[in-house]
């Protein structure tokens, strides 16, 4: 049995250690809101965070995680950097297809949690981390900024 | 840590308060001082530093270091010790994503090497690979302090970079031997993952290379003299500056001057 808080809850799950916590999230718990993209941490659409910092879950064992706090985006929004980045989502309309967005959103979160005040650059190497195939980089970059103007 | 230390005594030194602070200091940062120096060594128990010989052979030492050249060159070595964001792949590529180096060495947020890399190698081709350190992402490169890049360098410079502590983490040769045989993200390397290719030679090979350049004075050219000590480890390095600070704290300690006439 492996014990964590997820999304300050405690969790336990009886599974492998070497299951990733992606799987754990989805097949386990039924929280899909955390995507499988490329299942080897290169496309980003799986973030989350893990105390307080964004890991990639594909590739992150569960067992590694223990008596950690996992974050996902069911509840990213809970705090007032993860509202100020999904009312600028809403406000550029940054979604197409939707597939990358939790990722994007987790890593943008992340981005203003370490960096309140991103400079254009800060914002598209952090964001250079999350693949979108429909292409809506310059609405997710526009709204990392104006989040970053909302909180300041 | 010696009782006495730990009992509330008076101290009415400022020198002997600060000589007490820093003690308990160094004692918490102790096993953070690996990750300090960007080593991973595990606690070195067991391991036994190489002594130099009586009768030191300086063209043996340079072959062996000819030998440990071709793994220190090799990109599983080479990627993270450069001047600044790491390389990737065996074709030695600019890292994706832009990550940088961070002044301990694991990233900066919010993209950190922990980002990706996890606890585990991947058994899927092109995924990061990942290292176990006390159950936590174990992954970086040499800190900014001590950036130990080898990019355009071989043969003497090489060599050179490599043993001076001024260039090498602050290491004595007999930490640099237990960094290069003991260290679990070096052994990495020989352990890459799928689609990564090993270093030329197997990692018992190298091991013996670098005890064989150590043993005959660590020589990195023809003319300069052989290395006749192989310095102190870890642990005894540390433990020098314990005593250092006990002796300060002591010295200006009455109620210790009292007791220990």
């Amino acid at each position: 049995m492996i014990s964590f808080r997820l999304n300050g809850q405690p969790q336990q799950v009886d599974v492998p250690g070497d299951t990733p916590v992606l799987w754990v999230l989805r097949d386990t718990l039924g929280m899909t809101g955390t995507k499988f993209g490329c299942g080897i941490a290169v496309c980003g659409a799986c973030t989350v965070h893990i105390d307080g910092q964004q890991r990639r879950a594909c590739v992150t064992p569960i067992e590694s995680v223990a008596g950690q706090q996992i974050t996902t985006i069911e509840a990213v929004g809970g705090d007032r950097i993860g509202q100020a980045v999904q009312e600028a989502w809403v406000k550029h309309d940054v979604v197409q297809c939707g597939y990358c967005q939790s990722g994007q959103i987790m890593a943008a979160v992340a981005l203003l949690s370490a960096n309140p005040k991103p400079s254009d650059a800060d914002i598209d190497a952090a964001m250079s981390a999350n693949l979108c195939r429909c292409g809506t980089y310059v609405r997710i970059h526009a709204a990392v900024k104006d989040a970053a103007l909302a909180l300041a | 840590m010696d009782v006495r230390f730990a009992s509330a005594v008076s101290w009415p030194s400022p020198c002997a308060m600060a000589c007490t602070a820093a003690l308990g200091l160094l004692a918490a940062l102790a096993p953070a001082h690996a990750a300090g120096t960007g080593d991973s060594s595990n606690s070195g128990g067991g391991f036994q530093p190489t002594p130099i010989s009586a009768t030191p052979d300086r063209q043996a030492g340079l072959a062996a270091f000819a030998q440990m050249e071709r793994v220190l060159l090799h990109p599983r070595c080479l990627n993270c010790h450069v001047p600044n964001a790491p390389l990737q792949g065996d074709f030695s590529r600019v890292h994706y994503p832009p990550v940088q180096r961070g002044a301990d060495g694991k990233g900066v947020a919010p993209l950190q090497c922990a980002t990706c890399h996890s606890t585990a190698n991947s058994p899927l081709p092109h995924a990061p690979p990942g290292l176990d350190t006390d159950g936590r992402p174990g992954w970086h490169m040499p800190p900014e302090h001590m950036k130990m890049s080898w990019i355009g360098l071989k043969g003497a410079a090489l060599c050179k970079v490599l043993r001076e502590p001024e260039t090498n983490g602050k290491r004595s040769l007999a930490m640099l031997e237990q960094h290069m045989v003991t260290d679990h993200l070096v052994a990495w390397g020989w352990q890459p993952g799928p689609g990564r290719t090993l270093p030329p030679l197997d990692k018992t090979a190298f091991d013996e290379q670098v005890r064989a350049w150590i043993r005959n004075g660590a020589p990195c050219d023809a003319t300069e003299p052989l290395r006749r000590s192989i310095g102190t480890m870890k642990a005894d390095a540390t433990r020098e500056v314990v005593d250092h600070l006990r002796a300060l704290a002591a010295n200006n300690d009455p109620t210790a001057s009292r007791s220990q006439p």
